[in-house]
């Protein structure tokens, strides 16, 4: 198989390369592994922590707090996001919550989250909070774009309600869930890392970090968050394949 | 007994205003069941307006109805307004009655597709059709649902004289089966001579009808 390298792949190529070396440089200045430590030293860490007892009881134990306040904020938001654009009511009841929720700062939920819940519910009831606005106002938009003239059609040929939903306004405002979701998963992550630091759960990503952190491992600390953007990455090429599969529809043409 | 020599349907005393503008003021009207009748008049005097009164889509100020109570409609719009995500079959699906098996729409589906020729792109998204192809899938759609009455508005518009000569043959072949009551709204005089058993001319608003 004849693998081509475009144009923009170098530019992105030549975009690593360039961090890298700059992260070299900065590390050969400071020269202390407490402040910056060398690249080199970081991927050993990074490698390190691959093999090490317990990794993926914390890497697991992240992802399935990520997964399950993605899927609470998903099933949420959507519904109510869909219920928001077929009554208006409801729209005007939650667009002031959507609203205070989103201003409220990740770290004024989470100082509350850590009275209100325990340590382990806390990271998850923040991405919860941190993703429902965001696929919500995503879905609102999508079912205001709605074409009305197919709604239209569908009503005068009796067409039952959960159908419409289901066959019309689903699919049509599957874009915007799409859009909403990888938007919320990004936002998410951090959210629930940031849940963990605070909260000090036994096993999570960030509460390695904060460990990491006190003992000045700078190196274990940068090869955690690698960890982090390899697994927000992962679940953002995940979701642009279910939405091209799901899509599939909008790249046919004639 | 021969349906179309009975005028039965009958619309007496509408009337219809959207802000100041009158569209009908006691307007009546009577169309023959099993015929195609056309009604042709210039852009704006209110023919879609008849057509969205008729099928329960626009509410009339007042007028009353004869022989419409309990009958079926379809509708073809003037635009095809096919679902994207859908196939050309699963967009006749889609209107099928829920009481109906899935196997019962997906055969029924199919049967209607053989009746438009486009047995070829029963899986083709409507991106993938032509503008006179997807009108055949709208009008087949309109068939499905076995309605007593089919509203037709403009459904030729924008085609060439061409495509809009072999829609109207086709349409009239199917049309033969099981005659169903068409209600069809035009401006062009060559479409309604060409599809109609009987033409109505309307004037601009108010309408009144002049032959």
């Amino acid at each position: 198989m004849k693998i081509s390298i475009t144009r923009n792949n170098w530019i992105s190529i030549a975009s690593v390369v360039i961090f890298l070396v700059l992260w070299k440089l900065l590390s050969l200045h400071f020269h202390s592994e407490f402040i910056v430590p060398s690249p080199e030293k970081t991927f050993k860490a990074l490698c390190h922590l691959f093999v090490e007892k317990g990794f993926l009881s914390v890497v697991g134990t992240t992802v399935l707090r990520g997964v399950i306040g993605f899927a609470v904020a998903a099933i949420f938001g959507i519904a109510a996001g869909i219920i928001a654009g077929l009554y208006s009511g409801f729209n005007a009841y939650i667009t002031p919550i959507l609203v205070t929720i989103r201003s409220i700062p990740v770290i004024a939920i989470t100082l509350l989250a850590l009275i209100w819940f325990n340590p382990y519910s806390v990271p998850v009831f923040i991405g919860i909070l941190t993703m429902f606005p965001m696929v919500c106002t995503n879905v609102i938009s999508g079912m205001n774009s709605v074409d009305k003239s197919l709604v239209q059609m569908a009503e005068f040929y009796k067409v039952g309600k959960k159908r419409i939903i289901k066959e019309l306004y689903i699919p049509a405002i599957a874009p915007f869930i799409f859009s909403g979701i990888s938007n919320a998963f990004g936002i998410g992550w951090r959210a629930i890392i940031v849940g963990e630091v605070l909260g000090q759960p036994k096993y999570g990503i960030g509460t390695n970090m904060q460990t990491a952190q006190i003992f000045l491992n700078v190196d274990v600390l940068i090869a955690w968050t690698c960890i982090a953007v390899l697994l927000s990455y992962f679940f953002e090429i995940l979701i642009k394949n279910i939405e091209r599969h799901a899509l599939k529809w909008t790249r046919v043409r004639s | 007994m021969d349906k179309s020599t009975i005028m039965s349907l009958i619309i007496k005393n509408l009337n219809k205003q959207f802000g100041e503008n009158i569209i009908f003021r006691d307007f009546n009207i009577s169309f023959r069941e099993g015929e195609r009748t056309c009604i042709l008049g210039p852009s704006g005097c209110g023919k879609t307006t008849l057509l969205n009164i008729i099928g329960g889509i626009t509410e009339p100020d007042s007028g009353s109805f004869e022989g419409f109570e309990g009958k079926s409609y379809s509708y073809v719009f003037q635009e095809p307004r096919l679902l994207p995500w859908k196939t050309v079959t699963g967009n006749i699906e889609f209107v099928l009655s829920d009481s109906l098996s899935r196997s019962e729409r997906t055969a029924k589906a199919k049967e209607l597709i053989e009746r438009v020729e486009l047995e070829r792109f029963a899986s083709y998204y409507p991106s993938q059709l032509s503008g006179g192809m997807s009108r055949r899938v709208a009008i087949a759609r309109a068939f499905a649902t076995d309605s007593d009455i089919i509203l037709m508005d403009e459904p030729l518009a924008g085609l060439d004289t061409e495509l809009k000569h072999t829609l109207m043959q086709w349409f009239s072949d199917i049309w033969k089966r099981d005659k169903p009551t068409v209600l069809f709204v035009t401006h062009d005089e060559s479409e309604a001579h060409l599809l109609g058993n009987e033409i109505y001319r309307f004037s601009k608003a108010p309408v009144s009808i002049i032959s």
